[in-house]
């Protein structure tokens, strides 16, 4: 007899799983589901999945945010717009459509404000309704101004926890990320952990208020008239000619917003590295996930994916959106840099969307059985892992096959594609930031001792100078991508567990989490950053790659 | 020949016309000089260079010795690439060459039921891309298999070694063919 949420770990044959199999069809049936956040990349694809493969479920109902255009507008442009839905079109027809179409529901709210910003009708009949919420909302910006990641990352789900706790049998899958864990190196168990990642006791409630209270601090001291006065004697000092002092203080004003976001950046970036983790995205999610399980009466399933990136098979091969995972140093891999400095051994842990949508489902489904972890990490270092010295080489290759057959030019055809990008563990004698002195060294040597030397050529020289200026701005901006990776690619290495989806045998072969299946090189070569190109980039010479949609 | 005139069940296709040498020089310089570091495609080119002559003065050419030698440099070089590298090299050099109706008959004799051993001094990589670029199915492939560790090739070649047609075929039985490089039928 099976009994429901027994681990055997005790048992070897079994390896530690459930004693029953899991069926995601049979979980989701009838269920109601609200998702917020669905309109992203991940969200869309779970979406997709479970409207076309599910056909059982209840009503799925979407929590979209309303402005110029209304949540119902919002949905139908998801709907008819986006190629993840295209391609259920495409497979299944009209008749398909109009089914997930009778599904879903849009509803006006806001993630971050109180009851979801849903109105109170509404909420009624949700709160009796609802088996089940997905707060796939965030802002996936490596360190954005502090005060937007808390209201997304940080305020957002507890408001999503607290419409959950308010309904009748509702349960909370939030998706959070494997990063939570900081520059911890080695295993990553799937647990919440009590202390920062710099092994300091963290509690998460006082440095919230903290957060706040730094927040306003620098709001108060931005919006001080000393400031603003200060500001305008400095544009005065400057020069800056702004008319009268009214359009003056105008000016003072719009630059003390700008100032105040970069120091908000700064604030949410230098707090998150004194604790440990790499930036405030991960410092923002990994609050929230201590404050989600320190609530009370709360059925709970924290979801943790790795880098996820394109699809392998769903919607289709090469399918990814947005472009601030893996996809800007890829991209500078497909350029004239040469030599990418990463750790020895160093593991990075991508996992494609269609894997990623797959471990939804799975937690999801144990949630509403009742069989459910509270941690669920989805990576692929556990099962296979790809060291970065071999992720370089494969997009080195992809960027070689690319330039060889749809190069523009000679030059890219016949020497970019041969470059080769390579992965160096030690420290180049002749670096970037040597490369972007050298070039800006160059400029400036042109503007002040030849310029007036030769005062004939000055249109040709001066247009020389502003090359090297060019090139030496492109350096800095490749040198601050290389920072911002320098936690996924340097460092000791780390492995994220992926055991609690592992202990679940799922019926169902299409929505088993297998990553060990992944074949890397085929991957990488012929969806990944093909898909790149297409969708991200936005190539135009890669019109007729092998990705389709 | 056609298909009706053979008696028995197999069929072995040879692709190499003198059977490596030349070709086999021309196939491991290509992977050398697309190694991904610059010195390094000039050192390994230069070092080939020297095996190959090295080879012919003291008669290795054809020897499991000979091969081995030549194949040692490959060490170090990440499987990827040399899987990439092998589709490059036949695609754009093998693939033009192989003859069409060479192609046809091949494709005929498996139509008509023939098991389709194709036997190559070439390494494995190469080989099976050239099938796929040509679109030739292919039962057993006899050809030289590089050792792999975690995704970095040793240098050594496993066994068995392709060197010569004669003793590789004529253990396995069937018919023997050999694809004429690649001008003229069969």
């Amino acid at each position: 007899m099976a009994i429901q949420g027994w681990t055997l770990d005790w048992y070897p044959q079994l390896g530690g799983r459930y004693l029953n199999p899991l069926s995601i069809r049979e979980s989701f049936r009838q269920r109601n589901i609200l998702v917020t956040g669905a309109s992203g990349f991940v969200g869309k694809v779970w979406l997709a999945m479970l409207l076309e493969s599910v056909p059982d479920t209840g009503h799925v109902y979407l929590v979209l945010r309303s402005g110029k255009r209304s949540a119902q507008q919002r949905l139908d442009a998801l709907l008819d717009d986006s190629p993840v839905f295209r391609a259920v079109l495409a497979r299944g027809g009209q008749s398909a459509m109009q089914r997930i179409r009778n599904r879903l529901r849009a509803i006006n709210g806001d993630v971050s404000k109180p009851n979801l910003g849903i109105a109170d009708d509404q909420l009624e009949l949700l709160r009796k309704q609802i088996d089940l919420v997905v707060n796939l909302a965030g802002l996936v910006d490596f360190d954005p101004d502090v005060r937007e990641a808390a209201a997304a990352n940080v305020v957002g789900p507890l408001f999503v926890a607290d419409f959950v706790r308010s309904c009748r049998q509702a349960r909370l899958l939030h998706v959070s990320t494997a990063f939570v864990s900081g520059k911890r190196p080695g295993r990553i168990r799937e647990a919440v952990e009590t202390l920062s990642p710099g092994d300091h006791p963290l509690d998460a409630k006082a440095e919230c208020n903290w957060l706040y209270d730094s927040i306003e601090r620098e709001e108060k001291r931005s919006s001080d008239p000393n400031t603003l006065d200060e500001l305008c004697q400095e544009l005065q000092r400057r020069g800056h000619d702004c008319g009268n002092c009214q359009r003056r203080r105008c000016v003072a004003t719009t630059l003390a917003a700008s100032r105040l976001r970069a120091s908000m950046s700064r604030l949410g970036h230098d707090r998150a590295q004194s604790l440990g983790w790499a930036n405030t995205y991960t410092y923002s999610k990994s609050l929230a996930e201590r404050l989600l399980v320190a609530q009370p009466d709360l059925q709970l399933v924290i979801f943790r994916p790795t880098i996820v990136e394109s699809a392998v098979s769903y919607p289709f091969a090469g399918w990814n959106e947005g472009f601030n995972t893996s996809g800007p140093i890829i991209q500078l891999l497909g350029t004239w840099i040469r030599r990418v400095p990463v750790g020895t051994n160093k593991i990075i842990d991508l996992i494609p969307v269609d894997y990623v949508a797959r471990g939804l489902m799975t937690a999801a489904a144990a949630l509403l059985c009742g069989q459910h972890e509270l941690v669920y990490q989805c990576g692929s270092s556990d099962a296979n892992p790809i060291p970065v010295t071999r992720c370089v080489e494969l997009s080195a290759l992809a960027h070689r096959k690319h330039w060889q057959l749809r190069g523009r030019s000679w030059l890219e055809r016949q020497v970019l594609s041969r470059w080769d990008a390579r992965a160096v563990t030690d420290k180049p004698r002749f670096g970037l930031s040597h490369w972007r002195r050298l070039t800006n060294g160059i400029g400036e040597v042109i503007r002040n001792p030849v310029l007036p030397l030769f005062p004939a050529r000055w249109p040709s020289l001066e247009k020389v100078g502003r090359r090297f200026d060019v090139m030496a701005r492109k350096i800095a901006r490749i040198e601050a991508i290389l920072q911002i990776y320098e936690p996924f690619l340097m460092g000791a290495s780390t492995v994220y567990e992926c055991k609690s989806l592992a202990r679940h045998s799922v019926l169902e072969s299409e929505f088993r989490f297998e990553p060990q299946q992944i074949d890397w090189h085929g991957y990488m070569l012929d969806c990944h950053i093909p898909g790149l190109r297409k969708w991200c980039i936005h190539d135009s010479t890669d019109a007729a790659s092998s990705v389709t949609g | 020949m056609t298909a009706s005139s053979l008696r028995t069940r197999d069929v072995s296709f040879q692709i190499d016309r003198k059977f490596l040498r030349g070709q086999q020089f021309a196939t491991l310089l290509f992977f050398h000089l697309h190694r991904p570091g610059f010195r390094e495609r000039i050192s390994h080119a230069l070092g080939h260079a020297a095996i190959t002559v090295a080879r012919s003065i003291k008669g290795l050419d054809g020897s499991m010795f000979g091969e081995r030698l030549s194949h040692g440099l490959l060490g170090g070089m990440s499987q990827d690439r040399i899987r990439v590298l092998g589709e490059e090299y036949a695609r754009r050099i093998l693939a033009p060459a192989l003859c069409d109706g060479d192609c046809e008959a091949w494709r005929a004799l498996r139509a008509a039921g023939w098991r389709i051993r194709l036997v190559s001094g070439y390494l494995e990589e190469v080989v099976s891309a050239l099938c796929a670029t040509r679109g030739l199915q292919v039962d057993e492939l006899v050809c030289n298999r590089l050792e792999y560790r975690e995704h970095v090739a040793t240098g050594r070649l496993l066994a068995p070694l392709v060197t010569t047609p004669s003793e590789t075929w004529q253990s396995k039985g069937g018919h023997w063919i050999g694809i004429r490089n690649l001008e003229g039928d069969i």
